[in-house]
């Protein structure tokens, strides 16, 4: 019997132990993760010379239209609950409108403040865009999931 | 690293306790013996031959009302500096095996760094029941092995005077968050191990698993530290309490008025 119990406290001791994670590194990233799919096909696909930035922004540019790229990460402005981005590819321009609401969040052990960010609506213009879905509407403190699909024609 | 050691430290501390305590088994135990459970036959038989019924022993251990201190926060305050609090525990034995228990504490958080200020006061009260799995012939001693349950509501105000994030394409934002309440509700699953040092004087720890259910907060700062379980980013985690508490027999005084 009490063998058994020193084995049982012992394990105990060692999951508490094992569960210190609080190692990691605090980003400061509040960024729309996207990601362009062919309408036809409904795979991912790459746009060639993609140049972007933020509408109130326009003297600095997040992309500078030298990568070909399938995935953009678009800052959004904690300041406000809305953030239009201009999207280019060659000659094509369009918009997308985002808007979010946001609090901000204590990161324990990293000791730090973040923010957590929830999509409420998107808005966009359809030159090379056909249509967008919201598939994680919450961008979250160390989580890289794509919020959002972008498909174009 | 640390926390490892400090509760291995904790747990070789415990252990040698209830070794000691073990050696001081004839200090207020009672070993009852049950001679009519397992037989139907007269204890005076004369019939020789037949085997000797064996008695079923049962352990009696004192029970009453416990009232102790947690000392868990005091000594969470070398780890994690920003909080500091104490919690005050109350325990019943309703049965031989069960125990109901009441605990409440206090926690105030105050956390600063370069981008950040926060501070919190609050209060939380846990209820729940644990039941006794150590029932032992050769140690008949009034110690426990609880496994358990709790539920827990905490309340808290909570405020950061400044915050700064910064973001590299749209610049700083900054600013600070009012005074607002916080209330969340706990649940936490109990193993734990209470030992008799001197007469009716108790020394116990337990490990929690803990799961913060739900935390209604106006939307706009999480809390840092949820007083009674820790940490909000993480919904669940685990836990653990070091007790000292006086136990006051009136189970018994109650039992010696009867006769």
């Amino acid at each position: 019997m009490k063998s058994k119990l020193l084995i049982l406290c012992i394990v105990i001791t060692n999951l508490v132990a094992c569960n210190n994670g609080d190692d990691m590194l605090l980003s400061y990233q509040h960024s729309l993760q996207t990601g362009f799919y062919s309408h036809n096909t409904k795979k991912d696909t790459v746009l060639t010379a993609i140049k972007a930035w933020g509408i109130g922004h326009e003297d600095s540019l997040l992309y500078d239209g030298s990568q070909s790229l399938h995935e953009l990460f678009l800052n959004l402005n904690m300041n406000e609950n809305r953030t239009q981005f201009v999207i280019c590819t060659q000659m094509l321009r369009d918009e997308i409108d985002v808007y979010y609401s946001h609090h901000l969040q204590p990161v324990s052990g990293s000791g730090g403040i973040t923010m957590e960010i929830r999509i409420d609506s998107i808005k966009h213009t359809n030159v090379f865009m056909d249509s967008l879905a919201i598939r994680q509407r919450d961008i979250k403190y160390n989580e890289s999931t794509q919020n959002v699909e972008i498909f174009v024609y | 690293m640390l926390r490892y050691l400090f509760i291995s430290i904790l747990f070789v501390l415990s252990v040698s306790a209830a070794a000691q305590s073990s050696r001081l088994s004839s200090m207020g135990s009672k070993l009852g013996v049950d001679t009519q459970g397992g037989s139907s036959r007269p204890a005076n038989s004369d019939d020789d031959e037949e085997r000797p019924v064996e008695p079923k022993i049962t352990v009696i251990k004192d029970q009453g009302l416990s009232l102790g201190v947690d000392l868990a926060p005091v000594i969470m305050r070398f780890i994690k500096e920003e909080d500091t609090g104490i919690a005050f525990v109350g325990r019943y034995g309703v049965k031989n095996k069960w125990w109901a228990n009441a605990e409440v504490g206090f926690q105030h958080t105050n956390y600063s760094n370069d981008n950040f200020d926060y501070k919190s006061n609050g209060t939380f009260i846990k209820i729940g029941l644990d039941y006794d799995i150590f029932q032992s012939e050769d140690f008949p001693v009034n110690d426990n092995i609880f496994v358990g349950f709790r539920y827990g509501y905490a309340w808290q105000m909570h405020e950061s005077g400044r915050f700064l994030i910064v973001d590299d394409y749209w610049g700083e934002y900054k600013g600070s968050v009012d005074k607002t309440s916080v209330n969340s509700h706990i649940l936490e699953a109990v193993f734990g191990i209470r030992c008799e040092m001197l007469r009716n004087l108790y020394m116990g720890w337990s490990f929690r698993a803990r799961f913060l259910v739900a935390s209604a907060h106006d939307n706009t700062l999480d809390p840092y530290s949820v007083p009674g379980y820790g940490s909000y980013d993480s919904k669940a985690g685990i836990g653990f309490t070091y007790t000292i508490e006086y136990q006051i027999p009136f189970n018994k005084l109650w039992k010696n008025k009867e006769k």
